[in-house]
Formats: C-alpha cells, sequence, structure tokens
C-alpha cells in the first residue's frame, strides 16, 4: 500500500467502527434495557424505575382502569377489497404488536371467521378488540344495533376503534358499503362523529397527560357529549381527539386518526392502560432517569376500587412500560 | 544544574514552543479552527426540528429494542440508523435527554402552507449531540479534499484552498451544523471511493462505495466512472481488470453484507428501501391533502421522469472516460465523478443532495480551473438560502425555548410572515425557496455547460496534471 493512502484508509476504518458499533447499538439485546416496580400502602403508592440510559420516566395511578394482557385486533386482508387489505393496514398492525409487547401487552390477530368466534364466546365478554381499519365486516356489524359486535360491545366488551368514523362503513368480500344513520345506532345521537380536517391547539386532558399523549388532530374523534363520555385528549368543537364512551356494560374508545406514529402511540398508551369511561387519575409523577434506578412514593387520592399503575420511559415518545394492578 | 545544561534547556523549551506557535499559526490550523468555531456557534442555535425530532423517534425505536425497522420510523438504509445508534448509546451513557416534547402554543407552525414543521422539539444537548459526527464527518471531507488536491498537485496552499472552500461552503455549515441532515455521511465515504480506486486499492474502494450509496442513493452515478475507470485504466492487462473489479464487487458485496446483517435476520430489507419506493409510490400516485403535496408530486415525478436521459448522459461521459487515449486516465476519473454527479442534481432537487457533488467541484477550483468557482458559490449559496427558506424561522424554535434568548412569539410571527400569501394564492416563503433555487439551478447548469463546451473542445481534464 502507498504510504500516502494511510490517512483516508485510516479514516475508512475508523468510520466503519463507528458505524459498527451504532449497529451493535440498534440490535444487540439488553443494551438499552429498564425495570419497574411498584407497591401500594393505603394511599401510598411506592414505585421503582430502573434504566441503564437516560430518558424520562412516568408512573401514573388510575381508578377505573382494566389493563389488558391480551387484546385482539380486527385484520382480514380478504374483507373489504381496498379499503381493509390496504398494506398500511398490515405494517401498522405490526407496529402496534411490537408497541404493546413493550408494554406488557399481547396483540392477537383475527380476522372475520375469528373475530365472529371472539364475540360470539361468551368467555370474551370482557375481551379487547382493536380495530384500527376504519371498516368492519358486515356478518359483525350491519348498522343495527342488533349487530353481533354492538351486542358484545353491550355485555361487557371494549372495542378500542381508529382510522375512520366508526360504524360508517362495513364491508364483505365484495366491498365497502356506506352505512346510513351508523350514529344513531351505535350511539343513539346523530353526529356523534367528528367528520373535518379540524385541528385543536388546546391541552391534554389530565387522564391523556399522565399517559403523554400528543395528537391534535380531530378528523373522527368522538363527541364529548356522549352520556358517560370521557374525554381524555385534547378538544375542541364539542369533539375531543380520544374519547371513551360507555355502551351498555362495555365501552367504545375512539381516538382521531392522523399525525402518523404520533396517533399509533397515543393508541398503545391508552389500550396498555386500560383506558375506559370510568378512569380517574389519582396520581402522575414525572422525571428523569439515568443509569440507575429511581425511587419514590406518591401519595394518591383515596377511592374503593381497584388502582391501576401504569409505569413507562420516554416521555411523549414512550418507549416501554408496564401495568400494575391492586385491588 | 550547570550553565551550560540550563542554556540547553532554555533552548529546547524554546524550540517546543516555536513549534507549538508553528502549529497553531499554520494556515491549515487556522482554518480548521475558524470552522469549527463557525459549528459550534451554530449548533445549538439553529436546529430544524422536524429532521432532528425524527432523529429522535428513530433512537426511540433503537431504546425499546426494535430496532431500526421492527417499527415504522425509519426509512432510510440502515448507515444513518447506526450512527442514531451510537449516538443514542453515547447519549445514554453521558446523560443527555434523548426525549422529545411537543408544545401546546407551537401547534400551529403546523397550520402552515408548509407541511415540514412541527411542534415537537429536542433539547439543545441531544441537538449538539445529534449534529456532532455530521460536523465530525465535514472534516474528516475537508481534510480528504486537502489531502487529494496535494496528492495530485503537491502544492500545500492549493490544498488549503480546496479544503476551505468546501468547509465554509454554506450549504455543508448549514446542513451538518444547522439544519441536522446527514448528508456529509454519504459525501465522506463517496470521496473515500474515489480516493481509494484512484489509488488502487479497489477493494476498499469497494466497501466505501457501499457505505456512501447504503447512506444516500445519490453516490450510484458514479458507478458507471468507476468501472469504466478500472478498465481504462488497465487496458491491455484483462487479468487484472477481472480482477481489480472482482476485489471492488468484493468489498461492496461484502460490506454490504456487513450492514445488512441485522436488517436481513429481522427480515425488514423491503422497509429499508421505503424512502426510495415512497418517493417513487408519489410520483405514481397523489391525492394527499396536504397543500404543498401537489408540488411536491410533480417535482418527484418529473425527477423520475428525466431519470433514463441523465442516466444516458452518465453512461456517455463514462464512456468517453473509457475510451480516451488522453493520459492523465486519474484526471479524467475524478472529472467524470464530477460530471456525472452534476448530472444527478439537473433536476430541482432538495438542497442537502447537492453536498454530494461539493468537494469533487472544490477539488477542481482549486486544482484545474478557477472558473468553476462562479458554479460552486452559486451551488452552495443557493443551496443554503434555498435550505434555510425551507425550514424557516423553525430552525430559532428549539433555542428560543430552551434559552428564552429570543421570544417564542417573536419567532411564530416571523414564521407567520413567511408564511403569509404573497402571490397566486401562495406563501411569502415558497418564492424565496424558489429563487434560491434557481440560483442553484443555475449552478448546476452552469457547470454542466461548462462540461460540455470543454467536452465541445476535446476535453481538457488533463489541465490539472500540471
Amino acid at each position: 500500500m502507498p504510504r500516502t493512502l494511510r490517512d483516508p484508509v485510516l479514516i475508512l476504518t475508523l468510520t466503519v467502527a463507528v458505524m459498527v458499533v451504532g449497529q451493535a447499538a440498534s440490535y444487540c439485546p439488553g443494551v438499552f434495557d429498564w425495570e419497574a416496580s411498584a407497591g401500594m400502602e393505603g394511599d401510598e403508592l411506592s414505585y421503582s424505575v430502573w434504566s441503564n440510559y437516560a430518558t424520562r420516566y412516568s408512573v401514573a395511578a388510575f381508578a377505573g382502569s382494566e389493563a389488558p394482557k391480551t387484546a385482539y385486533a380486527f385484520y382480514d386482508g380478504k374483507c373489504g377489497g381496498d379499503r381493509v387489505s390496504w398494506p398500511g393496514i398490515d405494517s401498522e398492525l405490526r407496529n402496534m404488536t411490537h408497541e404493546l409487547e413493550n408494554r406488557g401487552c399481547d396483540l392477537k390477530r383475527v380476522d372475520t371467521a375469528g373475530l365472529m368466534g371472539l364475540i360470539g364466546d361468551p368467555a370474551n365478554e370482557k375481551a379487547v378488540l382493536l380495530a384500527i381499519a376504519g371498516v368492519l365486516p358486515r356478518e359483525a356489524y350491519d348498522g343495527t344495533p342488533e349487530s353481533p359486535l354492538l351486542k358484545w360491545v353491550g355485555l361487557g366488551g371494549r372495542l378500542y376503534w381508529s382510522g375512520g368514523p366508526i360504524g360508517k362503513y362495513s364491508a364483505d368480500s365484495d366491498g365497502t358499503s356506506v352505512v346510513q344513520g351508523y350514529s344513531e345506532a351505535i350511539f343513539g345521537v346523530a353526529d356523534a362523529v367528528y367528520e373535518g380536517n379540524g385541528k385543536s391547539h388546546g391541552p391534554v386532558a389530565d387522564v391523556g397527560e399522565a399517559l403523554s399523549l400528543t395528537s391534535n388532530n380531530m378528523k373522527y374523534g368522538l363527541s364529548e357529549d356522549l352520556p358517560g363520555a370521557l374525554s381524555f385528549g385534547r378538544s375542541a368543537d364539542g369533539y375531543g381527539t380520544a374519547v371513551s364512551v360507555p355502551i351498555g356494560l362495555g365501552s367504545i374508545t375512539a381516538l382521531s386518526m392522523g399525525g402518523g406514529g404520533l396517533a399509533r402511540v397515543d393508541m398503545v398508551q391508552a389500550l396498555a392502560a386500560g383506558v375506559t369511561p370510568d378512569t380517574a387519575l389519582l396520581g402522575v409523577s414525572h422525571g428523569n432517569v439515568g443509569k440507575g434506578a429511581v425511587s419514590d412514593v406518591l401519595t394518591i387520592s383515596a377511592h374503593g376500587g381497584t388502582t391501576t399503575v401504569y409505569a413507562y420511559l420516554g416521555g411523549q415518545l414512550s418507549t416501554r412500560g408496564k401495568c400494575f394492578s391492586f385491588p | 544544574m550547570s550553565e551550560e545544561g540550563a542554556v540547553g534547556n532554555r533552548h529546547s523549551v524554546g524550540a517546543a514552543l516555536d513549534r507549538v506557535r508553528g502549529i497553531l499559526l499554520h494556515p491549515f490550523t487556522v482554518v480548521m479552527v475558524m470552522a469549527l468555531a463557525v459549528r459550534l456557534v451554530i449548533m445549538p442555535v439553529l436546529t430544524y426540528n422536524y429532521d432532528v425530532s425524527y432523529w429522535a423517534l428513530i433512537i426511540r425505536n433503537i431504546q425499546a429494542g426494535n430496532g431500526l425497522y421492527e417499527v415504522s420510523g425509519y426509512y432510510y438504509t440502515p448507515v444513518w440508523g447506526y450512527f442514531l445508534g451510537a449516538v443514542g448509546k453515547v447519549c445514554g451513557v453521558l446523560g443527555v435527554d434523548t426525549s422529545v416534547v411537543r408544545f401546546d402554543d407551537l401547534l400551529v407552525v403546523e397550520d402552515t402552507w408548509w407541511p415540514y414543521y412541527v411542534a415537537n422539539l429536542t433539547g439543545t444537548a441531544f441537538n449538539v449531540m445529534v449534529k456532532t459526527p455530521l460536523v465530525v464527518c465535514d472534516f474528516l471531507v475537508g481534510y480528504l479534499v486537502y489531502w487529494l488536491v496535494k496528492d495530485r498537485t503537491g502544492d500545500a496552499s492549493k490544498a488549503l484552498a480546496g479544503m476551505a472552500l468546501w468547509l465554509f461552503c454554506p450549504i455543508v455549515v448549514y446542513m451538518s451544523a444547522g439544519q441536522g441532515m446527514f448528508d456529509t455521511i454519504s459525501v465522506l465515504f463517496t470521496l473515500l471511493t474515489v480516493i481509494l480506486a484512484y489509488r488502487g486499492n479497489y477493494l476498499l474502494a469497494g466497501a466505501a462505495f457501499s457505505v456512501a450509496v447504503l447512506t444516500k442513493f445519490f453516490p450510484i452515478y458514479i458507478a458507471f466512472a468507476l468501472i469504466a475507470y478500472v478498465i481504462r485504466k488497465h487496458r491491455g492487462d484483462r487479468a487484472g481488470m477481472a480482477r481489480f473489479l472482482g476485489l471492488a464487487a468484493l468489498g461492496f458485496i461484502g460490506m454490504t453484507l456487513l450492514i445488512y446483517a441485522p436488517v436481513i435476520a429481522q427480515s425488514t430489507v423491503s422497509e429499508s428501501f421505503l424512502f426510495f419506493t415512497d418517493r417513487l409510490g408519489r410520483a405514481m400516485y397523489s391525492g394527499t391533502g396536504e397543500q404543498a403535496v401537489p408540488i411536491m408530486t410533480l417535482l418527484t415525478s418529473m425527477v423520475f421522469l428525466v431519470q433514463p436521459i441523465i442516466i444516458g448522459f452518465v453512461v456517455y461521459a463514462a464512456y468517453r472516460l473509457y475510451d480516451s487515449d488522453n493520459p492523465d486516465v486519474d484526471g479524467g476519473f475524478l472529472k467524470v465523478c464530477m460530471f456525472s454527479l452534476a448530472l444527478a442534481f439537473a433536476w430541482p432537487s432538495s438542497p442537502q443532495y447537492l453536498l454530494v457533488l461539493l468537494p469533487l467541484l472544490a477539488y477542481h477550483v482549486a486544482v484545474v480551473d478557477g472558473g468553476y468557482l462562479r458554479p460552486f458559490l452559486m451551488i452552495g449559496f443557493g443551496a443554503a438560502f434555498a435550505g434555510f427558506f425551507m425550514c424557516n424561522f423553525t430552525m430559532l424554535l428549539s433555542f428560543s425555548k430552551q434559552t428564552g434568548l429570543i421570544g417564542t412569539e417573536t419567532v411564530l410571527s416571523i414564521i407567520g410572515w413567511m408564511d403569509a400569501t404573497l402571490a397566486f394564492g401562495l406563501p411569502r416563503m415558497l418564492f424565496l425557496v424558489v429563487a434560491a433555487g434557481a440560483l442553484q439551478m443555475a449552478g448546476i447548469w452552469l457547470l454542466l455547460v461548462k462540461g460540455f463546451l470543454e467536452h465541445r473542445r476535446g476535453g481538457t481534464y488533463a489541465a490539472d496534471a500540471a
């Protein structure tokens, strides 16, 4: 090698070495790690968050939440033509599967037959269903209050929804059709769904703030005036970016769409923490953790039921979370 | 100690001080220090939140254990993602917060005509950290320009001029220290490819070319010149020619496998080409609601439509190199590489893409013909202004929120002024971008016309042999 080529070769070697170090940091397990624990004694919540890198942590305590260990996601490539089999849905569900796994929740996919089996089985009365395609299969939902899906929700099922105006479209293998009077069929009132393109510049409600929700796109958000509704995101014109509405014994929690990754993170945060219309914030603590553990005690508001504690890292770009339940 | 010993010590200390003074006041050091000072001022003050908060999102996905592609967010080929992985780890060790905060009072910037502003801000320390590898690459490229000019001419002052042209070029300073876009990494490996090939180390040249192309695709345009150069340089030695091309291919494939190993293991190879396929998709379809997107769709469609013509010219330039009897094959290679990259941007490109052309253009200004200075300056200033006007004064939001030295209301009012309609229902910022972009395009076309006229005169790339 000519002597003068030493410097370019050295530069190449060093920069490739940095790249390889970054590659290892990106893919080797354990490079970025964390742990969280919590305990309750009376009104005092003691928690500990450990991380081997510097980031933000949050610990939020809720009443009325029911954090699921398993959730089901509807996806059927043969249902509804382009609208439901749109490749973006498959990709987005894969994203959500990883995101929820990082938060201690297993997401299982069901097609139309799987969905019918799920909602038809009394053992799944309290199950959690995620639907993000913006369309429901006609077998499960035909726009009448007697639809199997709505009956399942009424008996205690929990539907988390985004991706379109809820109930407006139903589909089968022949394609998608618009359901007339969908708002009345589901919520008993007209115009329950916001179908404009507005954005909210308002603040995030306390439950959403505790979960670090960020999206401000109003499209397909639900009315905050629905009976028993909990609006836990941002608001504009009487609608919310994140609204949970009681339907019989169950609930529909709809998050508005748009904003790409922001809306996705909002959804997985809400689902992982088990937000329901009864959710109320009991206390929250935000802080920084870096290369060690942070332990503290949070005094929370007294209440009679189960306390759900949701600890997570990353602030508004939350990465991992863990739920604890204290009867 | 004897008097003689003391005098000797004083002399050796004096000589050492003189040496240090000589190094510190050496023009090379002065240029480096001044270039560093400019960047150190800009790095914390100017930041394009749309890009930099995105880099924080990629680091967030890595921290979550999902690598680069398991969760959507990173759309480029892996190299820059790996650098972000390293930045994320260093931030973790140093206690630098990598998180993003979405400010409610900044949400108005997301309602402007240009859809690429966000209310999401990263911290100043993170902004500096994420730009640090880019600035380091700027300096490595500067040194390699110095090395190349000195190697070709033996003239340190010309080498210094070439290095200074690169280091103080406005678009170079702005992209790495301000906007935080990573093209300078691709530039570094492109220049390494050219240097290693020209000095006959084809294995490493192939490896460097892989990194260059897998950082940003544009260096691919010099592939034809590389092949033509190896064939021309070893004309008459078929075995050697095949061996050297084989070595280059081996280096390229080996490095590509190294880079892609974990991506292949996770079966996410297609995701790593989303930036390219998304652009291709955008060229073929439109229909989003964003106001500025139809213009972007039109431009992207145009870029893909003109590619056959551009590639035709690039192949022709490589053929001329292969076919030439000019004894200065190395000079011809450097020139054809430069023109191949200039041809690649014979359309209204994003300002950051042009960085890859500038080191070889700086070399030609310093070595071959001062007439190249005019297109260099037009590209350098035009692209820098175009880039700044695109990002608008959102560049100041992070600094404003973190330090309070500039009022956020003031910054928002300037952004509002830039977003106000000037004519034809279009905002003021767009007219400024178009004006600066026209200067940038004029620089590219001036360079191409100059190259064409030189070619008509019979080719003069051997001028640098002097």
